[in-house]
């Protein structure tokens, strides 16, 4: 008797949910949601562009210098001038080299 | 530019595919037209649930956009075990409750400067309030909980475990805010419920 009550109650409620909630039309919210992921995606890529630029600007100078370390190493241990000599390594050769690789590494980040 | 020919070719793909097969899509080849598709599908349940739970179609609109937005940046969650609809509906009902925290702690910071403020801000919220019909009636006897249960069971015809899933709630707990919500209509509303 309960379970017929019941039953009798979904068919109303759902009638009333039926009729208070038609479908709502698109009305351009679905170009706005993708128009606003495509922002966020945008921004999302300069802020990784961003952060790898700064990067290489901090690490550029340290990592000038470890290679010249390396090179020093090199050659007082092998007894003779190595390629990687210590005078040839000019900061920006490191930053133009890094930068080279930076779309590699920033399409890594973004994976 | 992308072709024209290509460009459509893709677009009725992803017209045809299921809701996995356009999150497969999505996820694996970041496809803006398959979420697209998603979006279009599924946007009026989402709004439409978000509009009753809230009362308000201009809040509702707004958390269902951020709904989509959360689900594109959570897409490679989606296991794929349960229905996609269901999936988001949890991020919606999400949205939702952090919207009614977000609420209650700007209410409560209002209520410290003095009852002025408290009635401009209660005139300034009514005017959100979008229903007048006799489901805003029969709802608005249940409370938050009862009444979200409803909407997800009655309105998106999801099952009890999809419910408890949505809202975090056991089954049993599901079963008995129906139960309840079923009894509190009957009691106030005895032409709605047929106990005539």
């Amino acid at each position: 008797m309960t379970g017929i009550h019941n039953q009798r109650d979904d068919e109303r409620l759902r009638g009333l949910f039926r009729e208070a909630m038609p479908p709502v039309a698109d009305d351009g919210f679905s170009d706005r949601v993708l128009r606003r992921i495509g922002r966020r995606k945008r921004m999302r890529r300069a802020v990784l562009y961003l952060a790898a630029g700064l990067g290489l600007a901090i690490a550029a100078r340290p990592a000038t210098e470890l290679l010249m370390a390396a090179g020093d190493w090199m050659t007082a241990s092998l007894g003779q001038s190595v390629v990687l000599a210590a005078d040839r390594f000019e900061p920006m050769v490191v930053v133009v080299v890094l930068g080279l690789l930076s779309p590699f590494l920033v399409s890594l980040l973004e994976d | 530019m992308e072709d024209p020919i290509a460009k459509n070719l893709k677009l009725s793909t992803a017209e045809s595919g299921s809701d996995e097969e356009l999150v497969a899509r999505a996820v694996s080849l970041q496809d803006g037209d398959a979420f697209g598709e998603l979006v279009r599908r599924h946007q009026s349940r989402v709004r439409g649930c978000l509009r009753q739970l809230t009362r308000d179609f201009a809040l509702a609109d707004d958390l269902a956009q951020e709904t989509f937005v959360r689900a594109w940046d959570k897409l490679s969650s989606f296991s794929g075990q349960g229905r996609f609809v269901s999936w988001l509906m949890k991020l919606a009902y999400n949205e939702f409750l952090q919207s009614r925290r977000k609420a209650k702690r700007y209410s409560a910071a209002v209520d410290r400067f003095g009852t002025e403020q408290t009635a401009v801000h209660n005139q300034a919220g009514s005017a959100g309030v979008a229903f007048s019909s006799d489901l805003e009636v029969v709802l608005a006897a249940l409370s938050e909980e009862e009444r979200s249960v409803m909407v997800m069971s009655f309105a998106l015809g999801l099952s009890h475990a999809e419910i408890g899933d949505v809202t975090g709630m056991p089954i049993g707990t599901v079963k008995s805010h129906i139960h309840r919500a079923r009894q509190r209509i009957r009691e106030k509303f005895p032409e709605e419920s047929g106990g005539k």
